[in-house]
This record gives structure tokens, C-alpha cells and sequence, in this order.
């Protein structure tokens, strides 16, 4: 499985979503590197469809996907239970890696 | 029903009413939106009231007849810090020709110190409204920073641009289009 953290390196918000990525990897017990993937210009961001920093994608899917017809560098929020942050929580990652560890098995 | 057990359950029908009526007023922190409309393009602007930085409120529809910009950004967000001068300067050469922007803070994912400090450091002077309870901005489907929303005289949005920084060039195309269309 390859995961890929998509980021924009002047939002900072994308440590926290790598911090809990990493959290939700372990307590899901996936050893699985993080491929962390620096999304720079405006060209790179149409040419990965960069939905903003962070993302991530998972086998090339990505996980929160949205119906978007232009792409730019752009600061992610997610809507989480504690209302809109910078990045996905521990739980929604382990919910959404969970679902797709019972695909693939 | 005789009439004491009548005299009961009216009491506490009145009592529950009260008490529904007391739980359910939204306190002067919590914005106030239209829930069940869209935030597409196309749509009616969903509408919202909010408590601006300055002081005072701002709602959405009480702008018709203007063409407004409603552009979500956090003080954190390097690309909406950008492009906030170019929307200035745009709001200041067409304010006259009935042009408003909403600077919508998600404050929730901000503090109004630093959102206040960046506004005084650019020099903003449109209005800046505060989402404290990320309402509007989940209202809105906000998921990237900025997102602007460009909305006509008669408060339907016309296009919406995530990502940024937006420059002068391209928000002032947009907003001379929108001027230009009839009332």
C-alpha cells in the first residue's frame, strides 16, 4: 500500500495531519511509509489535482476526494466532529484506513 | 379529562415552552444562518449574519442590489495573506460603483488578535466578519484556504475560487462583469 502526503510547504497545517497519519497508521498496525510529496507552483498543483495542503492519498485515491474543476495551492480544511480544522483527526484517518484495509483483505 | 389534570397538562406544556424558548435563543456569539440552501455556483449565497471585527454585524442578504465578494481566509493561511492587498485594492477602486467584499475569518481556526493584527498591518477597510462557531464556513462547504465566492446584485453566487492568491487582474474581471449586468 503507498500512501502519499500531499503538502504546500507554507501551510502549516500539514504537520499536524502528517502527526496524525502517522498516529492512526500505528494504531491501525499498518507499517507503512509516509511518501511526502512537496506540491510547488501552480502547475504542479493542476498537474496532481492538489485539493490543498494536506492531502492524502492512499494507492492513488484520495481519501477525502472532491468534485473540483480547478486546482490550486490552497490550505485544506476538513470538516471534523470539533468543527473545521486544518487537517483530518486521528479517528477520521483510522475510520477511512480501516475501510480500506477490509477492501483490500 | 377533568379539568385539574386539563390545568396540569397545560401548566407543563407552558413550562416545557418556556424552557424550549430559553435553550434554543442563540446567544450574541453564535452566528446566524439560513440552513437547507446551497453554496454552489448558480445558487442563492446562503445567508448568514455575523459579528464583524469592528464591532457591529454584517448579513449577506441585506447586500442585494451590490456585487459582493465573500472570501474565507485565516490569518495562518500563506496564500490568502497574498492575495488579501489585491482584494483591497480592488474593493477600494469599485466600492463606489456598488462593490462590497465580506473578508470571512474562520476564527475558530484562528484567534481575532491575529486575524485583527494582519488586517491592521495591510490596511484593510472592508468589513471583516467572524465565524467563531465555523457555521458559516460549514454552511459554505469551505475546504480549502482562500475560497472566495463572487456573488451578483441579486445574491446568487456566479463563481467560486479556491485556492489562491486570487490576483487583482482576475478579481477585478469578475467584478467589473458582475457591475456591469443590470439590477
Amino acid at each position: 500500500m503507498q500512501i502519499e502526503l500531499l503538502y504546500f510547504d507554507c501551510c502549516p497545517s500539514w504537520q499536524t495531519g502528517l502527526k496524525n497519519l502517522k498516529s492512526a497508521l500505528q494504531l491501525e498496525g499498518m507499517e507503512v511509509e509516509v511518501n511526502l510529496v512537496n506540491v510547488q507552483g501552480e502547475a504542479n498543483a493542476v498537474r496532481l489535482q492538489f485539493l490543498g495542503s494536506p492531502s492524502i492519498r492512499v494507492g492513488g485515491v484520495e481519501l477525502w476526494a472532491e468534485e473540483r474543476e480547478t486546482f490550486a495551492l490552497s490550505c485544506r480544511v476538513y470538516p471534523t466532529p470539533k468543527g473545521i480544522k486544518g487537517w483530518p483527526t486521528v479517528e477520521m484517518l483510522r475510520e477511512k484506513l480501516h475501510a480500506l484495509a477490509g477492501k483490500d483483505s | 379529562m377533568n379539568n385539574s389534570r386539563f390545568t396540569a397538562w397545560i401548566t407543563w406544556a407552558l413550562i416545557l415552552g418556556l424552557i424550549w424558548t430559553v435553550v434554543s435563543r442563540v446567544s450574541p456569539n453564535q452566528s446566524q444562518v439560513q440552513t437547507g440552501s446551497v453554496a454552489k455556483e448558480g445558487f442563492t449565497a446562503p445567508d448568514f449574519t455575523l459579528d464583524l471585527l469592528d464591532g457591529g454585524s454584517v448579513t449577506l442578504s441585506d447586500l442585494r442590489g451590490k456585487v459582493v465578494l465573500v472570501n474565507f481566509w485565516t490569518s495562518w493561511c500563506p496564500p490568502c495573506r497574498l492575495e488579501m492587498p489585491a482584494i483591497e485594492k480592488t474593493y477600494r477602486s469599485y466600492k463606489d460603483l456598488g462593490f462590497v467584499v465580506i473578508g470571512l475569518n474562520l476564527t475558530a481556526q484562528d484567534s481575532e488578535k491575529d486575524a485583527a493584527n494582519f488586517i491592521k498591518e495591510i490596511g484593510v477597510s472592508f468589513p471583516i466578519a467572524l465565524d467563531r462557531d465555523n457555521a458559516v464556513g460549514n454552511l459554505y462547504l469551505v475546504t480549502a484556504l482562500p475560497t472566495s465566492y463572487f456573488i451578483d446584485r441579486k445574491g446568487v453566487i456566479r463563481s467560486i475560487i479556491v485556492g489562491g492568491p486570487m490576483s487583482e487582474a482576475v478579481i477585478q474581471s469578475k467584478v467589473e462583469e458582475l457591475l456591469r449586468e443590470d439590477q
